[in-house]
C-alpha cells in the first residue's frame, strides 16, 4: 500500500516534470529515502519521503527546468547536425521508394506549373506602372452612364469635370489625354501609322516619360514629341528634331523633341504626344453630354497629402448628380493608379486590362490542378506507411521520439516539393510561351512573364508553406505509429474514415477530369455550330479588296472586264466580322434618338450578298455623291417604334445633320459576329466613306483570279495589293474559339495528367497489399479476367460515381454560361457529354488495367513463396 | 559586492565547499541537517542549488551512479571563481563588523 503510495507520487513527479531532466534530483530522492530508512522508523522515513516529493512538486527547480527545455515544438532536441542527418534520410527513402517519389514529383510539378503562371501573371500586372514617381498620387475619372439599357462603364469622363477638379483642395494637377491623335504619319513620302495623345501642359509633371532630346513644353501650336522608336522608323538617320511631319486628319506638326521609349508595362501606350487643343465649348455646358461625345478624353489628376478620397467622392457624386439628367444619369468615380491595370472592367480604356472575374476563375482553375497534386501526395504518402511501418518502429525503439520522427518526413515532403518546383519552373518555361500565344495582344501590352526578385520570393515562400501544410498530415500520421505494431507488421486495417477520404479525393478528381474534357467537346461542338450558322448574307466567293486611295469607280470599270468578275460593290466595312461604327439617329423632329451603327454601301452591295429588301426599295443607282436615301434593319424598325416595316417607310431621319429618306427595309442579318444580337442598323450610301470593294466571282481558280486582280490593281495605284475572302475574314472572327479550346484543353490534359498519376499510386499500392491474396486465389483456379475484374472494380465505381457528378455539373454549367459568352448558341446535345465519358474511361480503364493485368499474370509461386 | 547570496545560499555554497568532490543534492542535504540539526526539504534545496548556477556561482555536471540510488547519476556540483569570491566577501564584511562590533566571544568552550 505505502509503496504504491510511494510510486504514485514519484510518477505523478515524473509526469510533471515533462521531458526536463530530473535523473539527478529522482537519484536523490531515492538515497535520501535509503537514509531516511537507516536512521528512523518505516512511518517517520515514508513522510520525510512525502515531504520531499511534495516540496519539489512546484519547485523553483522543477520550473527552471522545465522551461530550459521549453522551447518550439518543432526545435526540441535539434541540432544542425541532425537537420543534414534528417536530409540524407530523406533522400535515401525517396530513392528507395523511386516508382512513388517519381509519380509524386510528376504530380506537383504540373499542379505548380500552373500555380507560377497565375502567379507570374499577377506579378506582371502589379508591377504595372510603377515607374512614376507619383505612382500612389495619380487617379483618373471613370464615368458611368445609365439609362434605359442598362449600365455602361467608361475609362473616360466628360469634359465638364475640368471645371469641378481645377479648383479642388488636395489636387495639384489635372491632366487631360485625348487619345484622338491617331492616323497615317507621314514624312518625306514614307507612310507610318501611329496614335498618341493630345495631353496638357501638365502631363510630364504628374507621369514620368523621360525626354531624350529637343524640348518637352513646346510653345509652338503644333508641335509634337514623338518616342524613340517610331522616330528611327520615320526617320532613319536624319535629326527628327524640327521636321514637320503630316497626321491624318489632323495635319502638319513640328517636331519639336524625341522621348525615350516608356517601358511596356504601362497602362499608357503612345506614340506621339501633342499639345492640348480641346473644344471649350464641351467644359461649360450645364449638362454632360453623353458618352460618344467624350470617347476617348480621359482626365488624370495628381493628389498631394491633403487629399481625402472619401470626401472627394462625395464632392464628385454631387457634382455629377447636379450634371445629370433623369432619363440618363451619369455618375463619375475616381480610380488609382494601382487599380487601372486590374480592377473594374471598363469600356474606351486607353491600355491592356484584366478584370478580377477571369483573373479569380483562373486563380481557381489552377487550384483545382494543384490541390488534387498535393492531396495525392499526402494519400500516397500514407499508403506507404506499410512498407515504411518497420523503420518507424526502430526509429521509436532506439528512441527517436515523435517529434523526430514528425520532423523527418516534413524534411522528405520539403524535398519533393523542391524537386517538383525545379521541374515545375521549367514546365513553366514552357507553357509559358504557350500561353502569351493564346493571350497574342498581352504580349504586345507588355505582359513577359519573366521571373522577378518579388516573384522568385513569393514563389519560395509558396513552395515552404505548400510542402509543410501538405507534409504535415502524413508526418503527423508517422509520428503517431505504434512501435510494438509496426514491427509486429500489424498496423492493422486502415480506418474506415482514412479510406472513405480517400475514395472522395479520388472520385473529385474523376468529376474534375470528366468535367475538363466535356468542357472541351462542348466548345468544339459550339464552334462547329457558329461556323454552319445562318448568317442572313452572303459570305462564299466574296473578295474583299482594300480600296486605299483608288477611287471606286476606276477600280468598278478596270475589274468589270475580267469575266470571272461576276459584280462590284463597295462599302466601308467588312461585315460578319467584329464590327463598331456607331451613329446616333434622330427622327425629324429630334423628339426621339437611337445609337445605331452604320454602313456605307454602294446600291448593288444588296445583290453581291443576297440581302433581302421585306419593305420599299434599294437606293436608286448614281445617288452615291450626294446623300438622300437611307436603308434600315428590321430590327431599327422595331427599336425605333415602328410596328411594321412598310410604316417606316418615308420617314425622314437626321443622322449626321443630313435628313434622310427611309427608302427600304432589309432583312436582319448578323453584320457583327456572333458573340452580339443583331442589333439596329441603318445603310447609307456615300461614296466618300467606301473603303473596300466587295466583288463575286464566279471561278473556282482562286489564285489565279488573284493575279489577274493584282495585275489589274498595279496600273491603278502604287500601293500594295490588300485582298481576303470574306470566309477567311468570318474565321479569323472566330478565332477566340480557337484559344478558348486550347487553353481548357492545356488545363483539362493537366488535370487529367494529376488525377491519373494519382490514381495510378493507388492501383498500385492496392495490388501490392492483395498480391498474396491475388496468388492463394490462382492456386483455387482464379481466371486471369477474373482477378483483374476483382481489382478493377473498386477504381471503376469511383470512376461512374465521378462521372455521374462532373457530366451533368459541367453541363449545367455551360448552358448557364454559353449565352452570356455569345449571343448566338445552340443547346448542347449528347454528343459531347458521351465522347468526354468515353475518354476519360479509356485512360482511367487504361491505368487501372495497367497495372492489375500484370498483377494477375503473377506466378502465385513467386508472390507466395515466403508463407 | 555583486550578487545578493541569502542565508539559505551562503550555506549551501559553503556546504558545497566542504564536500569538495562529493557535493550532490543529497550529500549536501544530509551534511546541512546533520550539522544544523534541522530538517530541509529536498525542493527547497535543489531550487536554491538552481538558483545559485543561474547567478553564476556554482556549477554541476552529471556524475557517477550508484546502487542505493537506483542506477541514477548524480549531479555534481562545484564553486566557481565568482562563488568563492561571493563567499570571501560575505565573510570579510562580517570580519570587519565583528572587529568593529569589540564583541567579545569565547569560541573555545564549543
Amino acid at each position: 500500500m505505502s509503496r504504491a503510495l510511494r510510486k504514485a507520487a514519484v510518477a505523478l513527479l515524473e509526469r510533471l516534470a515533462g521531458n526536463a531532466p530530473i535523473e539527478d534530483i529522482m537519484g536523490d530522492l531515492e538515497e535520501s529515502y535509503a537514509g531516511y530508512l537507516s536512521t528512523g522508523p518505516v512511518w517517520k522515513a515514508n513522510l520525510k519521503f512525502y515531504r520531499d516529493v511534495f516540496s519539489l512538486y512546484g519547485s523553483y527547480a522543477l520550473r527552471q527546468r522545465k522551461n530550459s527545455r521549453r522551447s518550439h515544438y518543432l526545435s526540441v532536441n535539434t541540432s544542425l547536425a541532425m537537420f543534414g542527418s534528417y536530409f540524407k534520410v530523406a533522400l535515401r527513402s525517396l530513392m528507395r521508394y523511386r516508382f512513388f517519389t517519381i509519380m509524386n514529383i510528376v504530380g506537383l510539378a504540373i499542379g505548380m506549373s500552373v500555380s507560377l503562371l497565375f502567379l507570374a501573371i499577377i506579378a506582371d500586372v502589379l508591377e504595372y506602372d510603377k515607374f512614376h514617381s507619383n505612382y500612389d498620387n495619380i487617379y483618373r475619372i471613370i464615368t458611368k452612364e445609365r439609362d434605359q439599357e442598362g449600365v455602361e462603364n467608361y475609362a473616360s469622363a466628360p469634359h465638364g469635370v475640368i471645371n469641378f477638379l481645377q479648383d479642388y483642395p488636395g489636387i495639384q494637377e489635372v491632366v487631360r489625354l485625348d487619345a484622338n491623335l491617331y492616323g497615317e504619319v507621314e514624312y518625306n513620302g514614307k507612310n507610318l501609322p501611329m496614335n498618341g495623345f493630345f495631353v496638357d501642359s501638365g502631363f510630364f509633371d504628374v507621369f514620368d516619360f523621360p525626354l531624350e532630346s529637343g524640348d518637352q513644353d513646346p510653345a509652338i501650336a503644333n508641335s509634337v514629341l514623338i518616342t524613340k522608336k517610331e522616330a528611327t522608323k520615320l526617320f532613319s538617320d536624319e535629326d527628327p528634331l524640327g521636321k514637320i511631319i503630316s497626321i491624318e486628319p489632323h495635319g502638319d506638326f513640328i517636331v519639336s523633341g524625341i522621348l525615350k521609349d516608356h517601358p511596356k508595362k504601362s497602362h499608357l501606350h503612345f506614340d506621339l504626344i501633342a499639345p492640348y487643343s480641346g473644344n471649350d465649348s464641351l467644359i461649360n455646358d450645364y449638362h454632360f453630354s453623353f458618352y460618344p461625345s467624350y470617347r476617348n478624353h480621359y482626365v488624370y489628376f495628381q493628389a498631394d497629402e491633403s487629399f481625402s478620397e472619401d470626401e472627394f467622392l462625395k464632392d464628385l457624386n454631387e457634382f455629377s448628380q447636379e450634371k445629370s439628367e433623369a432619363a440618363r444619369v451619369i455618375t463619375l468615380n475616381f480610380q488609382a493608379m494601382q487599380d487601372m491595370p486590374m480592377g473594374l472592367e471598363l469600356s474606351n480604356s486607353p491600355g491592356p486590362q484584366w478584370d478580377i472575374l477571369s483573373l479569380t476563375i483562373f486563380a481557381i482553375l489552377s487550384l483545382l490542378i494543384l490541390l488534387p497534386a498535393c492531396f495525392n501526395y499526402a494519400s500516397l504518402s500514407i499508403s506507404r506507411a506499410l512498407q515504411r511501418a518497420r523503420e518507424i518502429g526502430v526509429r521509436k525503439v532506439v528512441g527517436g521520439n515523435r517529434q523526430q520522427i514528425f520532423l523527418q518526413f516534413i524534411i522528405e515532403s520539403i524535398v519533393v516539393f523542391i524537386v517538383s518546383f525545379i521541374l515545375a519552373y521549367i514546365g513553366f518555361t514552357y507553357i509559358r510561351t504557350e500561353f502569351l500565344q493564346i493571350l497574342a495582344p498581352a504580349s504586345s501590352s507588355g505582359l513577359t512573364l519573366t521571373l522577378s526578385v518579388s516573384m522568385c520570393l513569393i514563389f519560395l515562400g509558396f513552395i515552404l508553406v505548400a510542402s509543410f501544410l501538405i507534409g504535415v498530415i502524413p508526418a503527423l500520421y508517422f509520428a503517431r505509429i505504434k512501435p510494438l505494431n509496426a514491427l509486429k507488421n500489424s498496423l492493422g486495417q486502415p480506418q474506415k474514415s482514412r479510406i472513405g477520404i480517400k475514395k472522395a479525393l479520388m472520385t473529385f478528381q474523376f468529376t474534375l477530369s470528366v468535367g475538363f474534357i466535356v468542357a472541351v467537346f462542348i466548345i468544339l461542338e459550339q464552334y462547329q455550330n457558329t461556323m454552319n450558322y445562318e448568317l442572313g448574307f452572303q459570305k462564299e466567293n466574296i473578295l474583299n479588296i482594300d480600296l486605299q486611295d483608288v477611287a471606286p469607280q476606276h477600280l468598278a470599270n478596270a475589274v468589270g472586264t475580267l469575266k470571272e468578275i461576276d459584280q462590284t460593290a463597295f462599302a466601308s466595312d467588312i461585315i460578319g466580322a467584329i464590327f463598331s461604327r456607331p451613329v446616333v439617329v434622330y427622327n425629324n423632329l429630334k423628339s426621339d434618338s437611337l445609337s445605331t451603327n452604320e454602313l456605307f454601301i454602294s446600291e448593288n452591295y444588296l445583290q453581291v450578298h443576297d440581302l433581302q429588301l421585306t419593305a420599299g426599295n434599294n437606293f436608286r443607282p448614281g445617288q452615291t455623291e450626294r446623300e438622300t436615301d437611307v436603308l434600315v434593319n428590321e430590327s431599327f424598325v422595331s427599336r425605333f417604334g415602328f410596328s411594321d416595316n412598310s410604316s417606316i417607310l418615308g420617314q425622314k431621319l437626321l443622322v449626321d445633320d443630313l435628313e434622310l429618306t427611309v427608302r427600304g427595309v432589309v432583312k436582319d442579318f448578323n453584320y457583327a459576329n456572333l458573340r452580339y444580337a443583331i442589333e439596329p442598323i441603318i445603310l447609307r450610301n456615300s461614296a466618300e466613306q467606301f473603303t473596300l470593294a466587295t466583288l463575286k466571282f464566279t471561278t473556282t481558280d482562286y489564285f489565279q483570279l488573284v493575279n489577274q486582280l493584282e495585275d489589274v490593281w498595279e496600273e491603278l495605284s502604287e500601293d500594295e495589293f490588300k485582298a481576303t475572302l470574306l470566309s477567311a475574314d468570318l474565321d479569323a472572327a472566330y478565332l477566340w474559339y480557337f484559344n478558348m479550346i486550347r487553353m481548357v484543353g492545356f488545363l483539362s490534359l493537366l488535370a487529367i495528367s494529376v488525377s491519373c498519376l494519382g490514381l495510378l499510386g493507388l492501383v498500385v499500392f492496392q495490388v501490392q497489399r492483395r498480391e498474396k491474396e491475388v496468388g492463394i486465389r490462382k492456386i483455387h483456379g482464379a481466371s486471369t479476367t477474373s482477378i483483374v475484374y476483382l481489382l478493377s472494380r473498386d477504381f471503376l465505381k469511383l470512376m461512374v460515381v465521378g462521372t455521374l457528378i462532373g457530366v451533368p455539373v459541367t453541363y449545367a454549367m455551360f448552358n448557364f454560361l454559353l449565352p452570356k459568352i455569345q449571343y448566338y448558341s445552340e443547346g448542347i446535345s449528347a454528343a459531347p457529354l458521351a465522347l468526354g465519358t468515353l475518354l476519360l474511361f479509356l485512360l482511367a480503364g487504361a491505368t487501372v488495367t495497367s497495372q492489375t493485368i500484370s498483377a494477375a499474370q503473377k506466378n502465385p509461386a513467386d508472390t507466395l513463396k515466403y508463407e | 559586492m555583486k550578487g545578493y547570496l541569502g542565508e539559505f545560499e551562503e550555506l549551501v555554497l559553503l556546504t558545497i565547499a566542504a564536500l569538495s568532490e562529493d557535493a550532490y543534492g543529497s550529500s549536501i542535504k544530509s551534511l546541512i541537517e546533520n550539522r544544523m540539526n534541522r530538517t530541509i526539504s529536498l525542493g527547497a534545496l535543489h531550487s536554491t542549488l538552481t538558483r545559485l548556477e543561474e547567478k553564476g556561482f556554482a556549477v554541476s555536471k552529471l556524475g557517477g551512479a550508484t546502487k542505493e540510488r537506483g542506477g541514477r547519476r548524480k549531479r555534481i556540483y562545484e564553486l566557481t571563481p565568482e562563488g568563492v569570491s561571493a563567499l570571501a566577501d560575505y565573510k570579510q564584511l562580517r570580519d570587519t563588523l565583528w572587529f568593529e562590533s569589540k564583541l567579545k566571544i569565547d569560541f573555545s568552550d564549543e
